[in-house]
């Protein structure tokens, strides 16, 4: 008796247990509305930055655009200017688009003096 | 009589062991999919946006708008957000921009939204000589709309009340907004020239590179600072790439590569207008000792 007790015991608990997950992993992402910026899908989100890059070429005011890139989340801004750049390339932006964001990416990347160190060049 | 009373007892007790089992499952698998192995949930479109966020994307449009006068873009990039009246819904914003004290983004939203209003258009002078305002034209060559979400976006179709020459005409009337002070558009189709690199070192990579013809670029400023976002235009027989540095920052900002592939010549030109190094080509490894080995070559460029 008390076996056949513990095993739908068991059985109850791992049920409620796929019905958490299923509540965690589909339901709850889907009943988002309140999406931020940092939520937008890889597209969007390299749009989002084109559109910086698109101002920061005629306004040249890199703080601005560090400010909006920033909006995006907590990385830092040349990180999401490096992966627009990447993602822009792999989509097909039009050369003028990709020299846009190249430019926004030169100019939100943080100064730090490195020196740069060529690999091994010789065995 | 008393195995007939327990009995009785135990057929009323209800299940709760179920329940208990239950909940506690349920709780714990909430606290697994939610905390510990959360969903990425980095899959939203603009429209799923919350206020705040659907606020900063509708201004950065109407700002790229303002710089560049692309209504190709700006308005599928509007229609995005899926507002059910977006002329108010701009006019209200520019509204409350303004009363922030941000001009600008209050002319940009201002902008945006009398291009949207189709029914009491005011033809602007050209030139906008009369109003002092200087309206962007459509520019056709800078109507490229990302590819990205080509497919979601809608066409903006052409409709009477666009001229001939394919100027929108924006209405303002009924909009409380200041007239917006817009520069015209002057698209730059070719990017500045930036300051020339020059090849500061050229070598050859015969280690033991797990990919063979590997060509390692690496661009420093003047002062010796990594370079990120540098163009680099290499060109074969058959083709040409492009590519930028600084796309796999682990290694260094200002480094970039490329495959080679043996028996092919290459020449590569780093910048816009930098020095251009043709004869580029995987090494032969044989002078040097290891004639199993496809060499690479190590490119270190500098500002001039």
């Amino acid at each position: 008796m008390r076996k056949k007790r513990f095993f739908f015991f068991l059985l109850a608990a791992i049920v409620g247990a796929l019905v958490g997950i299923g509540f965690g992993w589909y339901l709850r992402p889907q009943m988002y509305s309140q999406a931020g910026l940092s939520n937008l899908r890889v597209d969007y989100r390299t749009d989002y930055v084109l559109m910086t890059a698109e101002i920061f070429h005629h306004e040249q005011n890199v703080e601005e655009a560090r400010r909006r890139l920033q909006a995006l989340g907590n990385d830092l801004p040349d990180r999401y200017a490096s992966e627009a750049l990447l993602s822009a390339g792999q989509m097909g932006y039009t050369p003028t688009d990709l020299q846009y964001l190249a430019d926004l990416v030169q100019a939100v990347a943080p100064v730090v003096n490195v020196t740069i160190t060529p690999g091994v060049v010789s065995p | 009589m008393r195995e007939r009373r327990l009995r009785r007892e135990r057929a009323s007790r209800a299940p709760w062991y179920l329940l208990t089992g239950f909940l506690l499952g349920l709780a714990a698998g909430i606290v697994f999919s939610v905390w510990f192995w959360p969903v990425p949930y980095d899959f939203a479109r603009p429209s799923d946006l919350n206020e705040e966020a659907r606020d900063n994307y509708r201004m950065i449009v109407a700002r790229a708008y303002f710089a560049s006068g692309d209504s190709g873009r700006a308005y599928p990039r509007l229609d995005l957000l899926n507002d059910e009246q977006p002329e108010s819904i701009l006019a209200a914003h520019a509204q409350r921009v303004l009363a922030a004290g941000d001009e600008k983004g209050s002319n940009a939203l201002a902008l945006l939204a009398a291009g949207l209003d189709t029914d009491n258009q005011i033809e602007p002078t050209p030139g906008g000589a009369d109003s002092g305002t200087v309206w962007p034209t459509l520019v056709p060559e800078m109507t490229n709309t990302p590819s990205g979400i080509l497919s979601e976006l809608p066409t903006l179709e052409a409709t009477d009340e666009m001229e001939q020459d394919g100027t929108p005409i924006p209405t303002i009337e009924p909009l409380n907004i200041p007239s917006a002070d817009i520069p015209r558009a002057t698209p730059t189709m070719f990017p500045t020239l930036s300051a020339p690199y020059i090849l500061k070192e050229k070598a050859v990579d015969c280690g033991r590179n797990p990919r063979p013809g590997l060509l390692q670029i690496w661009v420093e400023s003047a002062s010796g600072v990594a370079m990120p976002g540098v163009r680099i235009q290499i060109n074969w027989k058959d083709g040409e790439e492009t590519f930028f540095t600084g796309l796999k920052p682990e290694q260094n900002n200002g480094y970039a590569d490329f495959e080679m592939t043996p028996g092919f010549m290459y020449s590569l030109r780093v910048g816009e207008n930098g020095e251009t190094i043709s004869g580029l080509s995987a090494a032969d490894c044989a002078t040097e000792g290891y004639p199993e080995r496809v060499g690479g070559m190590v490119l270190r460029f500098t500002e001039r």
